[in-house]
């Protein structure tokens, strides 16, 4: 039950077919892109100021067809964010959404494409009550801001509250029946407890459980292949991919007036958007995600120092590294992967092994031993430890993450049902290292065809162990951390990341990662010459991480959808 | 401390009238074996599905011996305090299977269908389920309550979330609606006792919730027709949700008599693998000797989970590649515990009284895997256990049925029919395609 457009799903299905024939390693796009060179020479680094990036494909010469409008359930952050909106700090603190589930790699691409299941609209209903009686009870709640209902059937006052919470709740005007309906079951619930807070309460949980608060709508503006967003729905869509949150009153009231189309005012709006502190946090969400730590916490690594503190702080040193990159600094966003520099506290500095800063609990900006060779946010034990075994490290898993989510290269699986026994080793005592131990995925030609695609990337990390440490030597024998990409060698990860930072496909593969984000969908053909410019302001600017937001958000693909699907036949 | 009540006259009223929700089971009403009412109106068949990942080794885990009495194997030795309740299939294999490890076992063996790849040229792997899982199609075609929803539950946090719904969950309605699973004991209390109390007719809080659902759900109608069809069918669920939720919130609490009491509260939010299945075990056994569920699952590891078993290093799916002699051993070490788990699970199930006999006499388990071997990613001769006497359905003592390969390997969704048939489903087949089935195994059958 794919629901996409026809030319995709053949595309798809062509991909599908090549990928049957090839068997394992890497699928080929289906569009005529030819293959990345594979003999150029190591890119300079960036932030030697002449960063320099392999030669990009032709621009797609597709014409231009937006994905179908699809609804999408708000992130559980975005969520919180809405209910702190509408109703305050203590009734988000009470609110408890239900969990994202994502798709294709991404919570927001879940977010599009799955449905409620019967214990999520339960979770939502819990959620709701918690918090509008959280709101109820908070002198400071916005919820008391418009009026103090005067008696249970104080109808006036109930309607004012449905119409003003209502807009900020569904991102639009709620028209006079909504209201009406809101108002009715205040004064029920009001008249039932003889309370007119009680009014309030139910007003409240009514407008969190309903779907124009549960889901983003967007309908466009005509019945079209490629209809423009509303000014609401753009507005909505900027907002909360660029702050996970929804639009302001003041933002609603532009859209409203027409603001967001011309191109020059959507710009200043969503720079605007940027100068605020969410702008930094909903980036850090989006990292954390791609990145994958929410499992940190309770993956079983066997190290007592690699206590639950220290692997928070793991992350935030990574989250740190990416706000001085795209925040601080507002630099080439390539230093993510090439930077000397990192931020630790005491405590983390002490359980790596580097001087301490001297600067208690809070984080500063280091310069770990140059003998290490750590190079950006890859050689940070956030992700050293995530992408690793308990008991050893997992270059294939690191080099999966690298080819999958960095360059955005599909690695097939191993084919079911074909007995992939490898070899007996040889009987010996002598100790190995993880990559000796791995031989056989380069040798044996059944593992080879994926593993080649995989291993040899994560290879450039092995003198970093599944603790995120440093070392010269595993088992006693020394290191071999030289790494391959496509036929270029590299060792260790400062080379490597030198290698994967001169890769046109790594620059859109950042773009297409926040758009999947920001859009809920991931990326169709006709999109593709749209996003190619995108790639093209990003680096034009410098490959500023904030100028690549800005040009995502301005793009034909970020402002429109296909609703031709929505007259029923 | 266990708190037991009279049945009230007005229950046997009503269990005559046979149209209320959550209703007792008289004893005077049990025929002698205690598997049905004595008008022949069958107490309640339960099913349940009993999952864990990554496989087992098949020389340790496919019993030498066949027949009724069977020796069972060093992998299903933990089941002998309960084997007389055991029918062990093996030589079957995934017909409804696509091309990826892993996937094709989990949703070919518990849907009887492919699952639908999510490729992308530029995007990691995903699949969603081809249909609803059999535990899914059950609730349906038996007709339970939507107040008697599937309970899903979960007994590790180490599940992949990285490949789709196919991998992450083991109940799905459909394509599109995966159905998440709660791993806190105490979440499980709350979800199936913390409304056991009495109805307070003053308090207007139920009446004014489903008064909210019914304006939940008016929004909902209004919005579809401006929506895709896919959007549609999204929120189709979402309102099947909210009248589920509905119908709960107006379900009156269960009558608190024979073996159905109120449970002490439950306060652990985690625990060993053992610790989770047998608070787990205790709740779901109340909850169905109350009536108050039918159906559960039970998604013991994860499939391609990464589970670090007692007294192991490496996580689960990592240790089945793991070719060499020491970690293969461990793997059936993993499938033994696993068992040991099960075999609980089961014992429990047979210590709650129903009748004159005991609710796994109601019951049915298939407990199964989404690879036969982790290490090939086989899916062939394929780990299946049923457990149970489906109320007499059900051969018993169990057998071990080895399939014959006369006309080729036989086909898992023949287990899948066999088990609708066993729990009274009028489905006449399962699967599509090269993999359809409308075969009952009448070997495990009584």
């Amino acid at each position: 039950m794919m629901h996409r457009p026809l030319a995709p799903a053949l595309a798809f299905a062509l991909w599908a077919l090549a990928l049957a024939a090839g068997g394992c390693g890497l699928a080929p796009a289906p569009a005529a892109a030819p293959d990345p060179p594979v003999d150029r020479p190591p890119a300079p680094l960036p932030g030697d100021g002449e960063g320099s990036l392999s030669e990009r494909p032709p621009r797609p010469d597709q014409p231009f067809a937006p994905a179908p409008a699809r609804l999408r359930r708000l992130l559980a952050y975005q969520y919180q964010n809405a209910v702190q909106d509408l109703l305050g700090t203590a009734a988000r603190e009470a609110s408890a959404p239900p969990a994202d589930v994502p798709l294709n790699g991404f919570i927001a691409v879940g977010a599009g494409d799955l449905a409620l299941s019967a214990a999520v609209v339960d979770s939502y209903e819990a959620s709701a009550a918690a918090a509008a009686a959280a709101a109820v009870a908070d002198p400071n709640s916005p919820l008391h801001a418009v009026c103090t209902p005067a008696s249970v059937d104080d109808r006036a006052c109930f309607a004012q509250v449905a119409t003003r919470l209502g807009r900020r709740a569904f991102r639009r005007t709620l028209e006079s029946a909504e209201v009406v309906r809101f108002t009715d079951i205040s004064v029920a619930a009001a008249a039932a407890y003889g309370n007119p807070d009680k009014g309030l309460e139910y007003l409240t949980l009514s407008l969190l459980q309903s779907a124009y608060f549960i889901y983003i709508v967007e309908t466009g503006e005509t019945d079209d292949a490629a209809a423009r967003l509303t000014g609401t729905e753009l507005a909505t869509r900027l907002s909360f991919f660029l702050t996970a949150a929804p639009p302001s009153d003041e933002l609603l009231e532009a859209a409203d007036n027409g603001s967001l189309s011309s191109p020059a005012s959507l710009e200043a709006e969503a720079r605007a958007l940027l100068t605020e502190p969410r702008a930094k946090e909903a980036l850090r969400a989006y990292f954390a995600e791609k990145l994958q730590f929410a499992l940190l916490p309770t993956l079983n690594r066997p190290e007592p120092a690699l206590t639950t503190t220290v692997r928070a702080q793991m992350v935030e040193e990574t989250l740190r590294t990416i706000d001085d990159v795209v925040w601080d600094r507002n630099v080439d966003a390539r230093e993510l992967l090439t930077t000397k520099d990192t931020f630790v506290n005491d405590e983390l500095a002490d359980y790596y092994g580097f001087d301490r800063p001297g600067s208690g609990v809070f984080f500063t900006k280091v310069t770990p031993p140059a003998s290490e060779g750590r190079a950006g946010i890859f050689s940070q034990g956030a992700f050293l430890v995530r992408f690793a075994h308990p008991d050893r490290t997992s270059p294939t898993l690191r080099g999966k993450f690298l080819r999958e989510q960095i360059l955005c290269s599909a690695v097939a699986a191993p084919p079911n049902d074909v007995v992939t026994t490898l070899p007996e080793p040889a009987v010996t005592d002598a100790p190995q290292t993880t990559r000796e131990r791995m031989i056989a995925h380069q040798t044996e030609p059944r593992c080879a065809a994926c593993h080649a695609a995989m291993d040899p990337l994560g290879f450039s990390l092995e003198h970093f162990d599944q603790f995120g440490r440093h070392r010269f030597r595993e088992n006693g024998l020394p290191i071999d951390a030289s790494a391959e990409l496509d036929g270029v060698t590299a060792d260790g990860a400062a080379e490597f990341m030198a290698l994967l930072n001169g890769r046109s496909d790594m620059v859109s593969c950042l773009v297409r990662g926040l758009f999947r984000h920001g859009t809920g969908h991931l990326e169709e053909i006709g999109e593709d010459a749209s996003l190619y410019d995108v790639d093209s302001a990003f680096i034009d600017s410098g490959l500023r991480l904030q100028e690549g937001l800005i040009a995502i958000v301005t793009s034909d693909a970020f402002g429109f959808v296909n609703t031709l699907d929505e007259v029923q036949p | 401390m266990i708190r037991r009540h009279q049945l009230k006259r007005r229950t046997f009223l009503r269990g005559l009238g046979g149209a209320m929700l959550a209703l007792p089971v008289l004893e005077c009403m049990m025929d002698r074996h205690g598997i049905a009412l004595a008008q022949g109106i069958p107490l309640p068949k339960r099913f349940g599905v009993f999952f864990w990942g990554n496989g087992v080794r098949l020389d340790r885990w496919v019993p030498t011996s066949t027949g009724a009495g069977y020796a069972l194997s060093p992998a299903l030795a933990p089941l002998q305090p309960v084997k007389d309740y055991v029918n062990v299939v093996t030589n079957y294999e995934i017909k409804a299977r696509g091309p990826r490890g892993h996937h094709d076992g989990v949703s070919g063996m518990l849907s009887g269908v492919e699952f639908i790849s999510l490729p992308h040229p530029n995007s990691g792997f995903s699949s969603k389920f081809g249909g609803p899982s059999i535990d899914n199609l059950l609730h349906s075609d038996l007709g339970i309550s939507e107040s008697k929803p599937v309970l899903n539950l979960r007994t590790v946090d180490d599940i992949i979330d990285g490949e789709g719904p196919t991998l992450q969950f083991i109940s799905h309605r459909g394509p599109d609606e995966p159905q998440p699973a709660t791993r806190s004991p105490a979440d499980v209390y709350t979800q199936l006792f913390g409304s056991f109390a009495a109805p307070d007719n003053t308090d207007p809080r139920n009446a004014l919730r489903t008064s909210v659902l019914d304006l939940v759900k008016g929004d909902i109608e209004r919005l579809q027709p401006r929506l895709s069809r896919n959007d549609r069918q999204r929120l189709d669920a979402h309102l099947t949700g909210v009248s589920e939720l509905r119908s709960r919130i107006l379900a009156l609490p269960p009558e608190i008599t024979g073996s159905c009491a109120l449970p002490e509260p439950v306060t652990a939010t985690a625990g060993t693998l053992r610790e989770v299945v047998d608070l787990h075990a205790d709740l779901l056994a109340m909850a169905f000797a109350c009536d108050i569920r039918q159906v559960a699952t039970m998604q013991f590891t994860g499939s391609v989970g990464f589970t670090v078993f007692p007294g192991m290093t490496a996580g689960h799916h990592d240790l089945t590649h793991q070719d060499v002699p020491e970690a293969q051993d461990n793997v059936h070490a993993t499938t033994v515990h696993t068992m040991e788990c099960f075999s609980s699970l089961m014992q429990k199930m047979r210590a709650m009284p129903e009748g004159a006999g005991n609710v796994l006499d109601n019951s049915l388990w298939l407990a199964t895997s989404d690879t036969a071997e982790g290490l090939a990613h086989s899916v062939a001769d394929y780990p299946i256990v049923l457990c149970g006497r489906a109320g007499g359905a059900m051969r018993f003592p169990g057998v071990h049925l080895r399939g014959s390969e006369i006309l080729g390997r036989r086909n898992t969704n023949d287990v899948l029919m066999s088990i609708l048939s066993a729990m009274g489903s009028p489905r006449t087949s399962i699967g599509s395609g090269g993999s359809q089935s409308s075969t009952v195994i009448r070997e495990i059958l009584s």
